[in-house]
């Protein structure tokens, strides 16, 4: 499954659009990564914790996303998007979009 | 009169001495990130950012794939106080564009290390993304900035 963020992958053509497809996951850090972070805050800096723990997610939502991808027989996944809402105090729902298609291979100008 | 002085002093220095020793420290550590910055951007000179939607020459693509940057960072607390005194008087605050300014280059970084470990020497359609992780309402937080960056890593033949 290729992912990209271009409206066409680079080097193949599109031959068939599938539609929208999705994954998200809703996230709410735990006490021990607050702690850890609360530590940090005192001077500032990377956060460590909080940016495995999304990027952990962003790869949950991710693979949901290939998953939906896959079961309609796309090879690809174009115009790739990701989206973060806060949902509540120490909760957030990552949320990654994109279209499914299949692509040619082999068309490469 | 003066032991009277001397442990006003001293008790001036135990009130003041840690937040003065976390905003020095908190500054020091804004510094080396920068530093960082400034050391690893001169190795990553070699791969060509562009924000546009597809690239420009087509020709000889062998692979594309999704690359991404992302960063969180808390800023340190000297911008959080200057900050705090800017909401009062407003005017460009210069401490928090220092932090976006830091979480960007970083998250920008670690896109183009992605690039490189996917053979590419290209990124395009490079978008940002930022969204804040702080707690909202109650008391104020620490100000907190998450980066994301994304874009689509380009591998050409030869």
């Amino acid at each position: 499954m290729m992912l990209v963020n271009t409206e066409t992958v680079p080097g193949y053509e599109v031959v068939e659009t599938l539609g929208l497809v999705h994954g998200a996951t809703t996230r709410a850090k735990h006490i021990g990564r607050d702690i850890a972070a609360s530590f940090k805050n005192i001077v500032g800096g990377e956060l460590r914790g909080y940016t495995e723990m999304l990027s952990d997610a962003r790869e949950q939502a991710v693979e949901r996303m290939v998953a939906a991808a896959t079961e309609l027989g796309a090879d690809a996944v174009v115009n790739v998007r990701f989206s973060t809402s806060a949902i509540t105090d120490g909760a957030a729902e990552l949320y990654v979009y994109g279209t499914a298609v299949r692509i040619e291979t082999g068309t490469v100008a | 009169m003066t032991p009277i002085l001397a442990s006003f002093a001293i008790l001036l220095l135990l009130a003041i001495g840690p937040v003065l020793f976390t905003m020095l420290t908190g500054l020091s550590l804004v510094r080396t990130h920068e530093r960082s910055l400034d050391r690893r951007e001169g190795g990553l000179t070699g791969i060509r950012l562009d924000n546009r939607k597809a690239p420009d020459d087509p020709s000889a693509i062998m692979d594309s794939a999704l690359v991404v940057g992302h960063v969180v960072l808390a800023a340190d607390p000297l911008s959080v106080v200057r900050t705090r005194l800017r909401l009062v008087v407003g005017g460009e605050a210069r401490s928090m564009g220092r932090l976006i300014r830091r979480a960007r280059r970083e998250a920008l970084i670690r896109l183009r290390e992605d690039a490189i470990a996917k053979g590419a020497a290209e990124v395009w359609n490079v978008r940002f993304e930022t969204s804040s992780i702080s707690r909202r309402g109650k008391r104020p937080k620490a100000m907190q900035i998450e980066m994301l960056v994304t874009g689509t890593a380009v591998v050409r033949a030869g």
